[in-house]
């Protein structure tokens, strides 16, 4: 290893993985029978879990650069693409434990809930704007897409939007954790108006 | 592949089973269907079920319910995924909430007001409600809203039994029911963020409320009810959506004008007064043509296709001649 290996880097992708590892602990515990895990439908409770995480995976990456603005030593940007990936990955779960066990892979269900309920239409809706996001998070992309990089980028303004509307629609009744998690990633989503003051959109 | 070869040692196995009841195996086994087939109560067919504080007379009622002939035969829920895995808001909105919230809930004593459009008007205590009523178990589907479903052994009397005995007068066309309002033992009416004007309300009209399959319901699984299954004392209507199935009912009202029921008040999109089972509505985020069988396991979602009015159509279908149920959802 060389001297210049990071570290912190090694840390906060053990930190972002941690839901995950929560996750599998749940899986263990619910196929050893234990109810308090994912309750009586698993599959749901997964798939709800790993949403939740993607969104507040998603607050964290749009936290990054009002951080970098209020403590540029920190350098924390550096680490804005890990934080955005792993968001990307447990959404990625997310969607295909939808597709293969809540639809059973049934492409009429599948077409039905995607053409007839709004939740679902923007679940998919906030995962094609992340898609060209993550694709393009390389070097060479970056590289290549020049000043358009920033701009294309400026998507996950729109999907962290579009994913709080897809969280909202579920709400039955209790607004608590969604009032919560709306406030955060509105005051980071309005604070651009201060960072990006007089940069071309 | 294991392959049986008999030494001389083991005895032959006309030696352990006397011929006769060899030659009787078939009447043997159909004794045994029949021993089962009776009141499965008496039969200890309910394993690891567990007994919350209850008084001994109703215990004793309980136990003496008689089998219902036209229970369903179809695989029951296990106990433990009926008793943990609960939609009653009032003990917060997870599934697994009311089992952890409920635990210390006090049940006795209990009383009902029945008024409005009746006779005889009171507040009565659930020992007097329950005195006479002769309890049944009957095996029932239950649909939520929410698109899964379970089969739920209940406990319980006619709705009707008890109506009558406090008159209803000709201008009763509705009953309303309340769940009990506590918010210091019940957290999720004491949330900030609810959208539910507390306490539940539930109703239904006469003709569904005096339909033979409603059902008061007192216990399940050969016990009395856990609190988190809407102890002491509980609706069950077989053919509508779960919510309607009102639990912990402190008040029974008759009235001439339909009541303003929970969820039709929250959002009156989504769910309506009438709320019968019927795979061609939808509801704006759950299709209503299939329903998850729980428990599901996390690499099988175990759909089955919805039954219209979950599959009591033939008894109660009749109520609704005419209506337009798109409409009247």
């Amino acid at each position: 290893m060389s001297r210049n290996f990071d570290y912190i880097r090694l840390l906060l992708h053990l930190v972002a993985a941690l839901p995950l590892l929560y996750a599998a602990t749940l899986i263990a515990r619910s196929a050893a029978g234990d109810l308090s895990a994912l309750g009586a439908d698993p599959s749901e409770e997964l798939m709800s879990y790993l949403g939740e995480w993607g969104l507040r995976g998603i607050i964290v990456t749009l936290a990054i650069s009002p951080i970098q603005r209020l403590a540029p030593k920190l350098r924390l940007i550096r680490y804005r693409r890990l934080f955005g990936l792993w968001a990307f990955a447990f959404l990625c779960l997310h969607a295909a434990l939808y597709i293969i066990v809540i639809s059973g892979l049934n492409v009429l269900t599948l077409l039905e809930d995607i053409l007839e309920r709004p939740f679902i239409i923007l679940g998919v809706l906030g995962f094609l704007l992340l898609l060209p996001l993550a694709i393009t998070s390389t070097a060479y992309w970056k590289g290549r897409l020049g000043p358009y990089w920033r701009r294309l980028h400026r998507l996950i303004y729109l999907a962290a939007l579009v994913g709080l509307g897809h969280f909202f629609l579920q709400v039955r009744s209790d607004y608590g954790e969604f009032v919560l998690t709306a406030l955060v990633a509105g005051a980071l989503l309005l604070s651009r108006f201060y960072l990006l003051k007089g940069q071309k959109w | 592949m294991l392959i049986k070869t008999s030494s001389k040692e083991d005895p032959k196995s006309s030696e352990i089973t006397p011929e006769k009841h060899y030659l009787n195996r078939r009447a043997f086994i159909k004794s045994l269907a029949l021993a089962t087939a009776s009141p499965a109560i008496l039969a200890g067919e309910y394993k690891d079920v567990r007994a919350y504080p209850a008084p001994p007379w109703l215990r004793q009622q309980v136990l003496a319910a008689n089998p219902w002939p036209e229970s369903t035969d179809e695989t029951l829920t296990p106990y433990e995924y009926a008793s943990q895995y609960n939609n009653f808001y009032e003990f917060g909105t997870s599934k697994g909430d009311p089992y952890k919230n409920a635990q210390n809930f006090t049940t006795d004593p209990w009383s009902v007001v029945v008024e409005g459009e009746v006779g005889k008007p009171a507040q009565m205590a659930w020992e007097d409600l329950l005195r006479s009523q002769q309890l049944e178990e009957r095996i029932y589907r239950l649909r939520c809203v929410e698109a899964w479903s379970m089969v739920v052994p209940w406990i319980g009397f006619p709705l009707r039994n008890l109506l009558k005995r406090f008159e209803p007068t000709s201008k009763a066309r509705y009953v309303e029911f309340t769940t009990l309002y506590k918010p210091e033992v019940m957290p999720g009416q004491r949330s900030f963020f609810t959208a539910i004007d507390y306490p539940y309300i539930e109703g239904l009209r006469m003709d569904e409320a005096m339909h033979p399959l409603t059902l008061m319901v007192v216990g399940m699984y050969g016990n009395t009810l856990p609190p988190q299954n809407g102890a002491p004392l509980r609706l069950v209507v077989p053919w509508k959506y779960g919510f309607k199935s009102i639990k912990s009912i402190v008040r029974i009202r008759l009235t001439e004008t339909m009541p303003k029921t929970t969820w039709v008040k929250t959002a009156s999109s989504e769910y309506g007064f009438f709320a019968n089972v019927n795979p061609e509505v939808d509801h704006p985020r759950w299709s209503q043509s299939q329903e998850k069988r729980l428990p599901s396991s996390l690499f099988q979602s175990n759909r089955i296709p919805t039954q219209p009015f979950n599959g009591y159509a033939d008894q109660v279908a009749s109520l609704y001649t005419g209506m337009d149920l798109r409409k009247n959802f």
